[in-house]
């Protein structure tokens, strides 16, 4: 595998102005996204590795690095997240990843009823149901305040059972999706069709973003109540960490190819004007905390989130209004469901 | 028996223009079931209160059924004739709907695709409308995810293709049991519930999903591939009315790769030899001969959704951007019959 993602990979080490003039959307994408994937998947490993080191010899120090490890790789798949066609497709990976929303808490469900069996094995995890597989149910293991102040808490043998299991799983589905994307290549390339798809796919990702991760939270849709629990990662306070973390990855993976499309169309300002879009939201988000929680419960900070939310309004109303009308790209109904 | 169908009452029907049925989103997202007859005037848009699916109309009756979308826990009766809502169903606890439903041919009977996910296994759900739709008895169908079902031309038979996804309220739309997909299409008996014959698709990934019954009872499904989308595998299926043959048609290549697996409304023409098949992924309308299972050509309509059968011989096409069209088999062209701010469902009803 590392040969075949080497050879994928070259072309960007040796941007001639050839190159640059012969490079395309797609196969910027390819390699772009491809870097996002196998970052996951090293951070991944990583994981797995500090996680077994910990309760193998438990110590403080070895908590921190979980931790730490869990925040890196957490981190690097929302950078990716927004992708939703290919190999994430496969075997609904994404959810094996992150099962969110968990409106009925069925993480805390899942993880209380596997620690009350006997013992855990890898073959356990690997069928068992999504909201036992992935980040989610990790979190609860390490951040969960009321797990950490009970019996079964880290590092208790059957937890680190756990802990690992899911570590190993969430390992072996980010090294296949990783590989995965590189058999996918060929595929990709060939296809004129996912020019658009990889636009949309981005159109996708920040509409949920926008309503469902930021919005829903604040209290902006439906219910009118702010409710942090309606974020991602509330357990470990990294809710607009991954919001950061998910617009951050769009720029870096997203965005390249997307103004070598602009370029093509002779829409090189619109390009510019994203770009603009997107320093001024990153420029936002650093200047947030990483949790959501507390500035739901001032309205000094509140006012912080509104303008981030505004940010994050204009970038998807000039991806949507302006990019994706530029390019021709108009986005189905009835193409992005299951029935 | 075959002259009872709705279908088939349409070529009688030339006094009035029969009215057409479908599940639509406002722009704003708001959910309607729109009602609208095919020289494209919009008779009634009646609010509800989620995404609603497929339908069907209850035989000699003022009455049409459209399914919330699945999973969706009821259906909507519509007085067709006013053009309001005449009453809601739920699906009882433990089950919901996947979004389709047939008739009895003496409109009796209501048979509804559904899911006990407790135990997430597929049934039948059996309603005797003419006791306000009291729930009477459950098929089980040894099977996961049944989705769309007809009634064979004998009356008796009821044809059901079962998706083999598994899914749980719990978990919203994921789909649970990808490995271990068993899809099929089913004959089952309606009075008895007996399954009497069960045929396999070739590869146990191609979840069958949507079909449609000739009047020699020839049935096309089609299917939705959930395996890799770098694969191109058959769509269609065909079951011989006469022999009882069941075989899968291949398109060509390229056409096979643009249907991008998925494949929605299936309308096989009464009184000519086509049936249209819908593929909103990969914007075609594809054309076959269902009488010998071969491809005629495809056309692109973008976003296309729902299908249905004219008496004129034409067929009737939406699309989830709002457009209506209308489609001659031998041409390779479309009309536009409407376009309303709406985006239409994936599939159209008939009621008369």
């Amino acid at each position: 595998m590392p040969a075949l993602r080497h050879l994928i990979a070259v072309p960007l080490f040796v941007l001639t102005p050839w190159a640059l003039a012969t490079e395309t959307p797609r196969k910027q994408w390819l390699a772009d996204i491809g870097d996002g994937y196998q970052s996951l998947a090293n951070r991944a490993a990583e994981l797995q590795r500090v996680a077994e080191d910990y309760c193998a010899v438990p110590g403080t120090d070895g908590r921190t690095q979980v931790e730490t490890a869990w925040k890196e790789a957490f981190l690097d798949w929302q950078a990716v997240r927004f992708v939703d066609f290919g190999p994430i497709e496969q075997h609904s990976r994404a959810w094996q990843i992150q099962f969110w929303p968990d409106s009925k808490n069925l993480v805390a469900r899942k993880v209380g009823f596997a620690l009350d069996q006997s013992a855990i094995t890898q073959q356990q995890i690997d069928e068992a149901g999504v909201a036992l597989q992935g980040f989610p149910a990790l979190e609860y293991l390490l951040f969960d305040s009321r797990m950490g102040q009970s019996e079964q808490a880290l590092p208790a043998d059957q937890t680190c059972q756990l802990l690992t299991a899911i570590a190993g799983h969430l390992e072996t589905t980010t090294a296949n999706l990783a590989e995965d994307w590189q058999h996918f290549a060929p595929h990709y390339l060939s296809m004129e069709s996912y020019t658009a798809r990889t636009v949309e796919a981005g159109l996708n990702g920040l509409e949920i973003l926008q309503a469902r991760r930021l919005a829903e939270p604040m209290g902006l849709r439906n219910t009118k109540k702010r409710n942090p629990y309606l974020g991602d990662a509330w357990r470990s306070g990294h809710s607009l960490a991954a919001i950061g973390a998910s617009v951050d990855g769009l720029y870096r993976y997203l965005y390249p190819g997307l103004k070598t499309l602009l370029r093509q169309h002779n829409k090189p300002e619109l390009a510019e004007r994203l770009a603009k879009q997107f320093d001024s939201t990153l420029e936002e988000l650093n200047a947030l905390p990483d949790a959501l929680a507390p500035s739901l419960e001032d309205d000094e900070k509140y006012r912080e989130l509104q303008s981030l939310f505004i940010e994050i309004t204009q970038l998807e109303q000039v991806l949507a209004n302006r990019v994706a009308p530029a390019l021709g790209i108009s986005r189905g109904f009835n193409s992005s469901d299951g029935d | 028996m075959a002259g009872l169908s709705p279908r088939l009452a349409l070529a009688s029907n030339t006094q009035e223009h029969p009215l057409i049925l479908s599940a639509v989103d406002g722009p704003d997202g708001q959910h309607f079931v729109a009602g609208f007859d095919p020289v494209g005037r919009t008779r009634f848009k009646l609010p509800v209160e989620d995404r609603c699916h497929g339908g069907c109309q209850r035989p000699a009756s003022d009455q049409a059924l459209l399914f919330a979308r699945r999973p969706g826990r009821h259906f909507y009766v519509i007085d067709t004739r006013r053009g309001e809502h005449a009453a809601r169903v739920e699906a009882g606890n433990e089950f919901h709907f996947y979004g389709h439903g047939v008739f009895s041919p003496d409109g009796r009977y209501l048979y509804v695709t559904a899911n006990h996910f407790p135990s997430g296994q597929g049934v039948i759900r059996v309603y005797d409308a003419s006791e306000n739709y009291r729930q009477v008895t459950d098929y089980t169908l040894n099977g996961i995810g049944p989705h769309e079902l007809r009634l064979h031309p004998d009356g008796e038979t009821l044809v059901i293709a079962l998706g083999g996804i598994k899914t749980h309220p719990d978990y919203d739309r994921i789909k649970l049991n990808l490995d271990t997909m068993a899809p099929a299409l089913l004959l089952m008996d309606r009075r008895t519930g007996t399954i009497r014959q069960r045929y396999t698709p070739s590869d146990h990934q191609l979840s069958c999903r949507h079909l449609d019954v000739g009047p020699d009872g020839t049935v096309i499904a089609g299917y939705q591939y959930q395996g890799p989308e770098w694969e191109a595998p058959p769509l269609i299926a065909r079951l011989d009315g006469i022999t009882g043959e069941f075989n899968e048609i291949a398109l060509p290549e390229d056409q096979q790769a643009l249907l991008r697996n998925y494949t929605a409304s299936i309308a096989v023409h009464p009184h000519t030899p086509f049936c249209a098949i819908t593929a909103p992924r990969g914007s075609r309308v594809v054309l076959i001969d269902y009488h010998n299972g071969t491809y005629l050509h495809s056309i692109e309509v973008p976003d296309v959704a729902g299908a249905l059968p004219l008496a004129d011989g034409q067929f009737v096409v939406s699309s989830g951007n709002g457009s209506v069209q209308l489609i001659h088999p031998h041409k390779k062209t479309t009309k536009l019959l409407t376009h309303l701010d709406l985006r239409w469902d994936n599939h159209l009803t008939l009621a008369s």
